[in-house]
Formats: C-alpha cells, sequence, structure tokens
C-alpha cells in the first residue's frame, strides 16, 4: 500500500527514510503562489487530474500539509454540489497544520470550509495543542495533537570548533502581522475578547482562547452536539473574528517585541533573517537564505540561534525548533509550554522567559562555547531520533493503522464536543 | 524613597520644646472631610475661602482671579500649610519680581509649603490648563506632589517633576462600628463598589498603528510583572531618553506629553486585567450572589449594575453587610493601593483584593485582608471565606485594627508633617519673592 503526497515538500523524504511506499500529487495551486491561496474551483481541478494516479495506485492515505489534500470532486447524483474527493475515493486524508485554520482556508468561503472539516476520514495533526482542542471542541472529529518536525536529509554531525562560529545572535523568521501597520482605524469594540485574554494569560499561562472566550467568561455559548455543521460554522466565524486580535497580539509578544529589543540593544551584532521587518519596524534585515544546504548551515555557524514562535501558537514549537536542533545549532528560544514534552531544556537547548534572561543567556552562552557546544550535540541527537518528519509520519499511519493516538494519551486531543 | 524638598519651603521658627509637636496650621478646602482628619493629626484645620468654582479641572483665568481672594486670606491668617486635593487650591497671582504678565503660585508669596495629594492620575487634573503650562507647573519646585502609587511617583521624577512625594491613601475619620461581623452576611454575599476601569471599547474606533508599544510593554510586564512602564519606555526598550533640563520647556512637555500617550494603550490593558474583567467573571459565575454597585457599567460594558453609594455611612454599611468585599484596581495603578483597600478595612468589612506589589507593606495578607491573582483563586477564596465565617470575620477584625491605627488621613497627615520637617511659622506672614512664572 502506498502513500500519496501532495506537493513535493519534506513527506517525500519521510517516506522514504521511513520505508514508506509513495506517489506525488501536485498541489492546486504550485509554488512560487502560496498553496493556501487556492479555491474551490482549482481544488476541483487538481481532484480531477489526480483520480487516474488514484485508480492506478490505490494509495492507503494521502498525506499533506495545510490541507493541500483538501479537494473537491462533483457528486455523481447531484450536478449541483461536490462531495471531498478523499471521500469519493474512500481514503482517508492525513493532514499536518503548520499554520491555523484561518490561513489555511484563505482561498475557500468559510461556508465550505469549514463542514469539510466534519468529515471523519480527514485527520487532521495540529502542531498547538490548545488549537487541536479548539478544534476538537467545535465538534470536528478526527483531531489529533502532533508537533512539527525537521525534513528528513543528511545533517552534518561533526562538532564544530569553537572558532568556526561566523555569527554571533541570529534569528530566522518573518515579521508575520500587518496589524499593526496599516493606517486604518477598527472598532474599539473588536479588541475586547482579544485584551481580556491576553490579561488573564498573563496571570494564568495555560489557559487559551477558546477557554476564556466560551468557558470562563462566556461571550457567547459554546457550540453543543445538537447544533447542526452550518450552526456551529457560524459560531466559529464569530470565535476566529474575535480572536484576531489575540492573535496580533500573540506575534508582538512571543516574537516582535524580542526582535525589536535586540535589534536596538545589539545592532548588527544580532543579524535578523527574514522578511518585512523593514516595512513594519524599519529594522534592518536579510533576505531568506535561498539554499536549503546554506540555510541548515546557518544555524551551525551561529553561535546561539535564537527562536521566537509566531503569534498563531499558544503553546507549541514550530519548524525553527526542529530545523536547529537537527542541523546541530544551539537554539535559545522564548519559553513555550509544549517545549518540555520535546527537548530537556537545558540540556538539549535552553529557554528564556523576557528580555532580561534572554539577554543574560545571550552573553552567558557566547562566552561559554563549550557548553552551548554540548546542548546543540545533544539537542541534534534529540532530533535526529525523534523529531524528524519520518517520525511524524510514523505517528500519523498509526492512527490510521492501528487506531493508537498520535502522541502519548496525556496530550492526546480533546474530546469532541 | 527620598524627598527632595525646595529649602525656602521649609524655612520656619524651631519647633518649641514644649512636650508633644507643636500644632500646625493647615489650611484645606472648606466643607472638606480633610479638615477633621488635619483637626484628628492635633493640628489647626483652616477653612479655605469658598470659592465659585474650585473644580481641579479650571481653567488658568478662573485661577488667576482665584489667586487674589487666596492671597487676601493668606495675607490674614497664619498658615503652616497648604494642604490640597488634585489642585483644586491651586491659584496664581501676578509675580511682583517678575515680568508684566507673568504670574506665581499664590502660596509662594507667602513662603508656605503646598501639598497636593493625587487621587487620580497627575495627567488628570488641570485639564483646562494648557499642557506646556500644565507641565510646567508640574515641573516647578515650589510645591509637592504626593502620588500613592510608587511606580507613578518614579515616572514623573524621571520626566522631570519635582518634589514628588510617595505615600499611600488612607481613609477619613469617622465613626466605624467595631463589632465583630455576623457570621451570615445580611447583604450581598460578594460586593464590588466602584466604576468602570475604562470605557474605550464602546469609544470610537482605534488605530492599531498607535497601540503597538503600548501592548509591548503590556506584553513584557506579562512576563515580567515586576515592571513598571517607566523601566520598559527608558531602561528595556528605550524608546525615549528621559526629559532632561538641558532640552527647553516645551520639548520637555511634548516628550512627558508622548509618553503618557504611548502608556495609554498598557493603562487600558491593566484595566481589563486589574479590574473589569474580573468584575465580568463574578457577574457571569455568581449572578446575583455578586453585587456591583457602580456607576457606568451598562454604558461601558453593558452590565447590569446598583447605582453608586454615597456618605460614609452607607458605604460603611455596605461593606460590613456584604460577605466578602472584592477589591479590584484602575489601569493607572501599577503598585499602589487605592482608596478603597482602606475604606473596607477601616469600616470593618472583610477584603479580598487583587494583589499589588505595595500590599504588604500596609498589611498583613492572609491576616489582615485577603488576595488574588485571576480568576480561579478568586472563586477559590470566595468559595473558601464563604464558608469559613470564623476566619473572615476575623480578618475583617484585624484588618480594621490595621486601618484604624495606621492608615487614616489623619496618620497621613501626621506623617507628612514629619517627612516635610514641619514647624509653626513665625505670626505675621509677609509676601516673599518669588521666582517667575
Amino acid at each position: 500500500m502506498s502513500v500519496a503526497i501532495i506537493g513535493d515538500g519534506w513527506w517525500r523524504s519521510a517516506c522514504e527514510a521511513a520505508g514508506e511506499d509513495h506517489f506525488i500529487l501536485p498541489p492546486a495551486v504550485q509554488p512560487p503562489a502560496n498553496p493556501y491561496s487556492a479555491d474551490a474551483r482549482a481544488r476541483m481541478a487538481a481532484a480531477a487530474g489526480w483520480r487516474e494516479q488514484f485508480e492506478q495506485n490505490r494509495p492507503e492515505c494521502i498525506v499533506d500539509n495545510g490541507a493541500m489534500g483538501l479537494a473537491f470532486a462533483v457528486d455523481s447524483q447531484d450536478a449541483g454540489s461536490a462531495k471531498l474527493f478523499h471521500e469519493v475515493m474512500e481514503t482517508p486524508l492525513l493532514s499536518q497544520w503548520i499554520d491555523p485554520l484561518v490561513t489555511v482556508f484563505q482561498g475557500l468561503p468559510w461556508n465550505a470550509a469549514w463542514p469539510s472539516l466534519y468529515s471523519d476520514t480527514w485527520h487532521k495533526f495540529v502542531w498547538d495543542k490548545p488549537q487541536a482542542d479548539e478544534l476538537a471542541s467545535f465538534g470536528v472529529p478526527s483531531v489529533h495533537h502532533l508537533p512539527m518536525a525537521a525534513m528528513d536529509r543528511d545533517y552534518k554531525t561533526d562538532l564544530l570548533q569553537a572558532d568556526e562560529a561566523a555569527c554571533a545572535v541570529s534569528f530566522v523568521g518573518g515579521q508575520n502581522t500587518t496589524y499593526f501597520q496599516a493606517q486604518r482605524s477598527i472598532p474599539a469594540e473588536s479588541l475586547v475578547a482579544g485584551t481580556l485574554a491576553q490579561s488573564v494569560r498573563a496571570e494564568m499561562p495555560d489557559v487559551c482562547f477558546y477557554d476564556v472566550f466560551f468557558n470562563l467568561y462566556r461571550f457567547v455559548e459554546p457550540p453543543r452536539a445538537d447544533e447542526s455543521v452550518e450552526q456551529r460554522a457560524a459560531k466559529a466565524q464569530n470565535y476566529f473574528n474575535h480572536k484576531l486580535f489575540y492573535n496580533a497580539f500573540s506575534c508582538i509578544k512571543q516574537r516582535d517585541r524580542f526582535v525589536i529589543f535586540l535589534k536596538h540593544r545589539l545592532g548588527d551584532v544580532f543579524r535578523l533573517i527574514g522578511t518585512n521587518w523593514d516595512k513594519a519596524y524599519g529594522l534592518p534585515c536579510e533576505p531568506q537564505i535561498a539554499s536549503t544546504d546554506d540555510y541548515f548551515e546557518h544555524f551551525r555557524k551561529t553561535a546561539v540561534n535564537l527562536n521566537f514562535v509566531n503569534g498563531n501558537s499558544d503553546s507549541g514549537l514550530n519548524m525553527r525548533h526542529f530545523e536547529i536542533t537537527a542541523a546541530g545549532g544551539f537554539m535559545l528560544c522564548y519559553h513555550q509550554d509544549e517545549i518540555d514534552e520535546l527537548f530537556e531544556v537545558g540540556r538539549e537547548c535552553d529557554t528564556f522567559r523576557n528580555e532580561h534572561e534572554m539577554l543574560e543567556k545571550i552573553r552567558f552562552y557566547i562566552e561559554h562555547a563549550d557548553r552551548r557546544k554540548q546542548i546543540a550535540l545533544a539537542g541534534q541527537k534529540r532530533t535526529l531520533s525523534e523529531h524528524l518528519y519520518s517520525h511524524r509520519l510514523r505517528n500519523m499511519l498509526n492512527v490510521l493503522r492501528d487506531g493508537k493516538p498520535a502522541l502519548a494519551p496525556s496530550v492526546e486531543s480533546a474530546t469532541a464536543v | 524613597m527620598s524627598v527632595s524638598i525646595a529649602t525656602d519651603l521649609l524655612t520656619g521658627p524651631p519647633a518649641s520644646q514644649d512636650s508633644g509637636p507643636p500644632a500646625l496650621r493647615i489650611a484645606a478646602q472648606a466643607d472638606s472631610a480633610q479638615l477633621k482628619d488635619i483637626a484628628a493629626a492635633g493640628h489647626v484645620a483652616v477653612p479655605l475661602p469658598v470659592l465659585d468654582d474650585h473644580h481641579f479641572n479650571r481653567p488658568m483665568n478662573r485661577r488667576l482671579a482665584d489667586g487674589e481672594i487666596y492671597r487676601l486670606f493668606f495675607e490674614s491668617e497664619s498658615i503652616d500649610l497648604l494642604y490640597d486635593i488634585e489642585t483644586a487650591a491651586m491659584t496664581f497671582v501676578p509675580d511682583p519680581n517678575g515680568t508684566e504678565n507673568s504670574v506665581t503660585m499664590t502660596h509662594s508669596l507667602f513662603g508656605m509649603p503646598y501639598v497636593v495629594h493625587f487621587i487620580d492620575p497627575i495627567t488628570e487634573t488641570m485639564q483646562q490648563v494648557d499642557w506646556p503650562v500644565r507641565w510646567q507647573l508640574l515641573e516647578h519646585p515650589g510645591w509637592i506632589k504626593w502620588v500613592w502609587d510608587e511606580a507613578h511617583a518614579r515616572e514623573l521624577q524621571r520626566l522631570g517633576v519635582t518634589n514628588v512625594l510617595s505615600m499611600p491613601m488612607a481613609v477619613g475619620g469617622f465613626n466605624y462600628p467595631t463589632e465583630p461581623l455576623p457570621h451570615r452576611p445580611t447583604g450581598s454575599p460578594v460586593l464590588f463598589l466602584g466604576h468602570p476601569a475604562t470605557s474605550w471599547f464602546k469609544g470610537d474606533a482605534v488605530r492599531p498603528a498607535d497601540m503597538r508599544i503600548g501592548l509591548m510593554a503590556a506584553a513584557a510586564k506579562a512576563d515580567d510583572p515586576a515592571l513598571c512602564f517607566h523601566e520598559f519606555y527608558f531602561d528595556l526598550y528605550r524608546i525615549a531618553e528621559p526629559p532632561n533640563a538641558g532640552m527647553d520647556p516645551a520639548a520637555r512637555a511634548q516628550a512627558a506629553a508622548t509618553y503618557f500617550q504611548t502608556k495609554f494603550t498598557y493603562n487600558v490593558f491593566l484595566a481589563v486585567k486589574q479590574r473589569d474583567r474580573f468584575v465580568h467573571f463574578l457577574q457571569r459565575n455568581l449572578g446575583d450572589q455578586f453585587d456591583l454597585v457602580g456607576d457606568f457599567w451598562s454604558d461601558c460594558h453593558g452590565m447590569t449594575h446598583k447605582p453608586s453609594l454615597r456618605g460614609r455611612r452607607a458605604l460603611t454599611d455596605a461593606y460590613r453587610n456584604a460577605g466578602i468585599c472584592v477589591n479590584l484596581f484602575k489601569g493607572n495603578a501599577e503598585t499602589g493601593l487605592n482608596l478603597r483597600q482602606f475604606e473596607v478595612t477601616a469600616a470593618g468589612g472583610f477584603l479580598l483584593t487583587y494583589d499589588m506589589p505595595e500590599l504588604s507593606r500596609y498589611f498583613d495578607v492572609g491576616k489582615e485582608c485577603v488576595v488574588f491573582r485571576n480568576e480561579k483563586e478568586l472563586l477559590d477564596r470566595i468559595r473558601y471565606y464563604l464558608a469559613h465565617p470564623d476566619e473572615r470575620i476575623e480578618i475583617a477584625l484585624a484588618g480594621q485594627r490595621r486601618a484604624l491605627s495606621e492608615h487614616l488621613y489623619s496618620h497621613r497627615f501626621t506623617s507628612l508633617v514629619e517627612r516635610l520637617s514641619l514647624s509653626p511659622r513665625a505670626a505675621g506672614n509677609g509676601s516673599r519673592a518669588a521666582g517667575n512664572r
């Protein structure tokens, strides 16, 4: 049995490393276009193009990132409606979510995207536990929490010499919210839920937006199991609209503020690699590193690789956590709750919780090269043995084949409504 | 913190050798509770002349007209200290030593110290005085600015405000009942008395671009609760340099204005964090077990509420009748305690308060009041203390003893006189030369 992979990303090398037969199907929207921008028509056309390979190869499942495998086929019984392609082909769809729902569905109308989520055979592997719980709480079935990972490839594992660090401190990542840039006005009332949720999290960091919105503060009644999919879609849309400011604030809290702080404090000693920092804040920044080899080499050759998650992550880790460590780089990151489940902090990476601590640790690890190399080595061992996409693929296929949870029961997603 | 006072405010004959400190003649607004508190502290309370309008926001031209009234008064009375709330008594007269059109604060002609106790943020007083003039007045060393929040005091000092005194609020003297509370409350199980901390969310459209720095400060504070806004602004992120003496007055005023404008979003965040959210929470979770007493809740947040109470007797009864009095803070408080902290305890009510950094200096937490930091602790403690009336009554009694022995305004007056090393002036005040405005 083989695995159908949408797009030629890391799942190909993951299948090869895991020894899984596979074939590749082109996504509805080809790079360099944004794959999330695929609209219903493009997804329908993609599905039509996939059908022949499906019938030839009879895959066991479809694996994708961010719902690229969500496609539609005209209902043979009713030309006016469409079915989900994977259901028509009776093939489970396994999607790894590395971006939030509203990003993933940006090409589709909400009333088409949201009901699609209720497909039992569409397994959604969400990298951030609160977002997995959030979906499950809306009654979306087959939601699993599964962290991101690093791609399978040959990583250099030789230890760098102390004087080989070409760069002292670096962050690789873009500035991802335009919320505060545009010279526009918004109703003050739209900020209430987000402000309130962030103030609650300031004192109870494990409380997520869903908890605040529906349970703690009851802005509206939570979705109920006896409600129709359409009713739940409407509640979800209202919910995500209210969450918008919360996410924008999180961008500031978890990433942007630290980048601004470091650029002002450390100047050129701090290399900022990523897009939009100049437009958003007037900070000098370098473009993204084009070649994959150079990208991973950068992490190896940087003394202190900083990592800050985006505003869309409440507790989960982003791909950079795994890329830096896989490359053998030393990682110092803003503390996220899930990090303790995936790395031994202090031995395989280190974390900070505020500006003072970040500066202190940057200075410490720049001065203590041997210590940071020890940590980098241990972090690399951990990632290469547990946090590659081949490992995640194994977790996903276990769900399908053996009915096992994606992760240990204590971190599995919440029971659906 | 230390206080630096201009020495020409402190001249006067040495204290007499009689036993006990000599009584000072302290002027305060007529018909104000302060007069009783001054007298309770052992001083002579001298009522100020009644003005047509003594609102603290009135413009300069009114204050100039009032200056003559006060000048005549000061000439005829021997005043050792002019005490004021929020600049209501700040008046001006033509500066006898200045150029034409220059003015000086009336009290400065007589060399008396002038202390203004700010209940609201300092930037919310004198609102009808143009900001550059307002700021220049704040920078002037000719008067003392008493603020109750240490972070605010430090912030003002860094912005160039002189003679800032940090001292907590208190409560006026009153014949407070001191018998233990009843086991079963006769009023609401849980009471909050106060207005919303912010009406901002009901206001006009806002520009996210203007909010960014305030939100950065709020985010930094979430990760480092001890951080205050001025530390974020001047030290951590170095958004701007503090104003300094080398800048011209207009530039210093502008720098201060920019600081406070930038701080606004941060204050809104604190308003939600320290008060409004908990009121929402309590109303939704306790229903009719929770009494919300205060104005504007329906306008600002669509919440039902009872109207404000007025008068010491009505307030005292409400605090004593409730099972638990919850105290929450407005967005302008970063470290200090509000009036309610002292009102509830002095009345003998049981106080459950949002934790603030300065609290443990003035009350023994757990013995004289109880704190909470989040919604879970709030509910847990409400349930606990309603179910344990003996403990609740004991804490209320202890809190009252503390408030009545240390936290009345008479105590503050005593402390003020000591800290400023004040003593009675020689009889007969003549006018004194004062600096140009």
